[in-house]
């Protein structure tokens, strides 16, 4: 064969075993393009809703947007959660711009001990995307959405799947549009995050005045007509009881003073819900949790 | 911009879609590719190129000058000298340099701050300024001993210096080889074309599949997370560094051939399967062929080479690999990284002679070389000088060995296993004639390119930097 048929052929040859390779493999268990789109997206995006999900992974990880509303609702709603976020200036401003300016709205809050302490405050998840240049912005939010059909497999993953080895080790997060990620870990173990969690609350406790910043600025946005609904996500009993003797903060005053605020509080019991390591709740019991949720909020925005 | 990037396959379409038509005219074919390349290399950050344009005046006058005034030649040359070295010297090595001074007068008695006095713009290094600058180099030293005859046109000369395909990352490529090529109008044919996109398809391949696929086995073992120990993890971590960094600069020379013969211009080949060396001497011609033939054209033949008697030759060969040690990094791991180099050279130039040695199977050399140069390794990529010693204990270590990073680690290890088997398979194609003809005769090339293709869009590793930016 000549170099002329060959370079007319490549392609296509490729894209014939692309194909092939494509119906016989087993999907990714992660799509990082598409992960990177969905935390562009969700930073850089200017659309506006009516219901925000606010606060860290186990918010991201925990409220799904899709069970928040009924199929036929003229309303909108998304997750705005970030890894290990905290309720700074700059994370509260950024989120008072993606609550439409009018009709019904809620902003959900969740609020962990660890929202307030000075290490969360840095909010480095949310900056890390915040801060990315216009280029890289354009490319993620642009080209890497086409990316989503192009997912990098594993080949440790393809030999599970052909040998059907029991699968011993697995961290799944499935990413969606919507800012919900889809997430279970095995083996489940509901202590594994209690070592890194007393780990974070060394030198790093609640900080007194972010809380009354937080606070400020709950009451100034319930002013404007929005319902702030705060809330403890849900996690595991040893996980609460921790936090609570590490991390300094007080929920009886500070729900107290939500409330004052004009901030609604909303409670839910820990038993119906499994959190795979802990802290994060198994995607089954995310979906529970926020149509358990969607019922509570129901009456602010009919 | 690098290679790997979807810009750069942006800015590549459009290049080639119009490159047909600049290319017919000196002037335009000039500027058209000065242009690109500024556009490709100021992606990265676009003050840096009044460095390069600096760098390339200071040469290109000095060329210019040394053949209008013979008389003043070295003075020419001298200026070409301190302006590359002395570029060089403020953004690659200042650190470096202070700092040894500090310890120096510490040890004195005197108590100086120099490393805090270095200017800031200084600490920041230039992408590829230690490839163009050498390039930059080869031009007026080739012009003051009469080897070349230097370019009257500006446009032609920075053409040669800021070709993007090998700008930041090399081959570094010599004036009287590109120059030539850059004078005539390029004209490709498909055989050409063809053997252009299997370079830049393999090149990829080395690059996003093998060398990125084993980035996160490597630096986890560097970051001192501790999670292994013994000499099996040891060894393993140091097989498969040898191939990370041979498939990340290998792939990088790849695509910039590749690139340059889909244009209608030939660089010299840069890595020649370096692993498949019966000899680290041997190992030196197939390793960055580029910058070892640049280091001996231009330090060890001028110094006196082989010629000055064997124990001479020993001392110049010593340098010239300290040297390039120094080249690859500001940083004593990478001058014993060289160090122990010239120590494997000067041992083999003896050992060598023995005709016991001469006995040994080529198999059996070849592993001992490829043993040399991963123990070499470690200098090159601890992230200090004890953490290399601790390193080369473990490798050195006569204890039992817990092979559970294998299954953590599977998926580097199917790479590794990958890259292995690419040189052998070369290696079978090199020295079996029916190999060959089986290859042929099938065309298994556009076979293996199309799969290779279809690797680069499946299992492309997380997206990594060249690791030879840094130098």
């Amino acid at each position: 064969m000549t170099a002329k048929y060959k370079i007319i052929f490549f392609l296509p040859i490729a894209l014939i075993i692309f194909l092939v390779l494509k119906m016989i493999l087993p999907t990714p268990n992660l799509n990082d393009s598409y992960r990177d789109y969905c935390w562009v997206k969700k930073t850089h995006s200017t659309e506006q809703f009516n219901i925000l999900a606010i606060g860290d992974s186990r918010i991201y990880k925990g409220v799904n947007p899709t069970y928040l509303l009924d199929v036929n609702s003229e309303f909108n709603a998304v997750n705005l959660g970030y890894s290990s976020a905290g309720y700074s200036k700059e994370y509260l401003s950024f989120v008072s711009k993606r609550i439409k300016e009018k009709g019904k709205r809620v902003i959900l809050c969740g609020v962990t001990p660890y929202s307030f302490t000075p290490e969360a405050l840095k909010n480095e998840h949310y900056s890390s995307f915040h801060d990315k240049n216009t280029t890289e912005v354009y490319k993620m939010l642009y080209l890497s959405g086409y990316l989503k059909s192009f997912p990098r497999y594993s080949p440790e993953e393809i030999w599970d799947y052909f040998t059907d080895a029991l699968i011993t080790h697995l961290y799944h997060n499935d990413f969606k549009e919507n800012g919900w990620v889809e997430s279970y870990k095995i083996p489940f173990d509901s202590t594994a995050g209690l070592r890194p969690y007393r780990i974070n609350f060394i030198d790093n406790t609640a900080d007194k005045n972010a809380e009354k910043e937080y606070l400020k600025w709950v009451k100034d946005i319930s002013a404007e007509g929005i319902k702030i609904v705060g809330f403890r996500p849900p996690s595991t009993l040893a996980m609460e009881e921790l936090e609570d003797s590490l991390s300094g903060f007080n929920y009886s005053n500070f729900i107290n003073e939500f409330k004052q605020m004009g901030g609604i509080w909303l409670t839910f019991s820990l038993k119906d819900y499994k959190s795979y390591d802990g802290s994060h709740l198994h995607y089954e019991s995310a979906n529970k949790f926020t149509e358990n949720l969607a019922q509570k909020i129901e009456k602010y925005i009919k | 911009m690098v290679f790997n990037s979807l810009e750069f396959l942006i800015f590549g379409l459009l290049f080639f879609l119009l490159w047909p038509l600049f290319k017919k005219k000196d002037t335009s074919r000039w500027l058209y590719l000065v242009i690109a390349s500024f556009l490709f290399y100021g992606w990265w950050d676009w003050r840096f190129l009044f460095l390069i344009i600096g760098s390339g005046l200071i040469d290109y006058f000095s060329g210019l000058w040394i053949g209008k005034f013979p008389k003043f030649s070295k003075l020419f040359l001298i200026l070409s000298l301190i302006g590359n070295l002395g570029s060089l010297s403020i953004f690659k090595y200042s650190t470096f340099f202070a700092t040894a001074l500090d310890s120096l007068f510490w040890k004195l008695g005197v108590q100086t701050n120099l490393v805090a006095n270095i200017p800031e713009f200084a600490l920041i290094l230039p992408v590829g300024i230690s490839f163009y600058t050498f390039q930059s180099l080869s031009y007026t030293i080739d012009v003051y001993r009469g080897r070349l005859s230097p370019t009257n046109n500006i446009l032609h000369f920075f053409s040669y210096l800021s070709m993007f395909p090998q700008l930041v990352a090399g081959p570094i490529v010599r004036a009287k080889d590109l120059l030539k090529q850059l004078s005539k109008v390029p004209t490709v044919n498909a055989l050409q074309v063809w053997h252009g996109i299997k370079l830049i398809v393999f090149g990829l391949f080395q690059k996003v599949v093998i060398a990125d696929n084993l980035s996160l086995f490597i630096d986890s073992a560097f970051s001192g997370s501790k999670h292994y120990d013994g000499p099996a993890y040891w060894w393993f971590v140091m097989v498969a560094f040898a191939f990370q960094i041979y498939c990340d600069f290998s792939g990088y020379s790849l695509i910039a051939r590749g690139l340059a013969k889909t244009m209608g211009y030939h660089f010299k080949m840069n890595f020649n399967h370096p692993y498949l060396s019966s000899s680290l001497k041997e190992f030196w011609g197939r390793w960055h062929i580029s910058l070892s033939t640049w280091f001996r054209d231009y330090v060890y033949i001028p110094l006196g080479g082989a010629r000055r008697g064997i124990y001479l030759g020993m001392l110049f060969l010593w340098l010239t690999m300290l040297l390039s040690g120094l080249w690859h990094g500001a940083n004593i791991t990478f001058v014993i990284w060289g160090a122990v180099h010239a120590l494997f050279l000067t041992l083999e130039r003896f050992y060598s002679k023995v005709q016991f040695f001469r006995r040994i199977p080529k198999g059996l050399l070849i592993l001992i070389t490829f043993i040399q140069a991963s123990i070499a390794w470690v200098f090159f990529r601890a992230e200090s000088f004890d953490q290399s010693i601790i390193v080369l204990k473990s490798m050195f270590m006569f204890q039992s060995s817990d092979f559970k990073f294998l299954t953590t680690y599977f998926d580097a290890m199917i790479f590794l296993g990958l890259a292995i088997v690419i040189e052998l398979a070369t290696l079978l194609k090199r020295t079996k004639i029916s190999v060959q003809s089986v290859y042929k005769r099938y065309n298994l090339d556009l076979l293996f390119i199309s799969t290779a293709l279809v690797a680069i869009v499946m299992f492309r590793g997380e997206g990594q930097q060249f690791i030879y930016f840094q130098f």
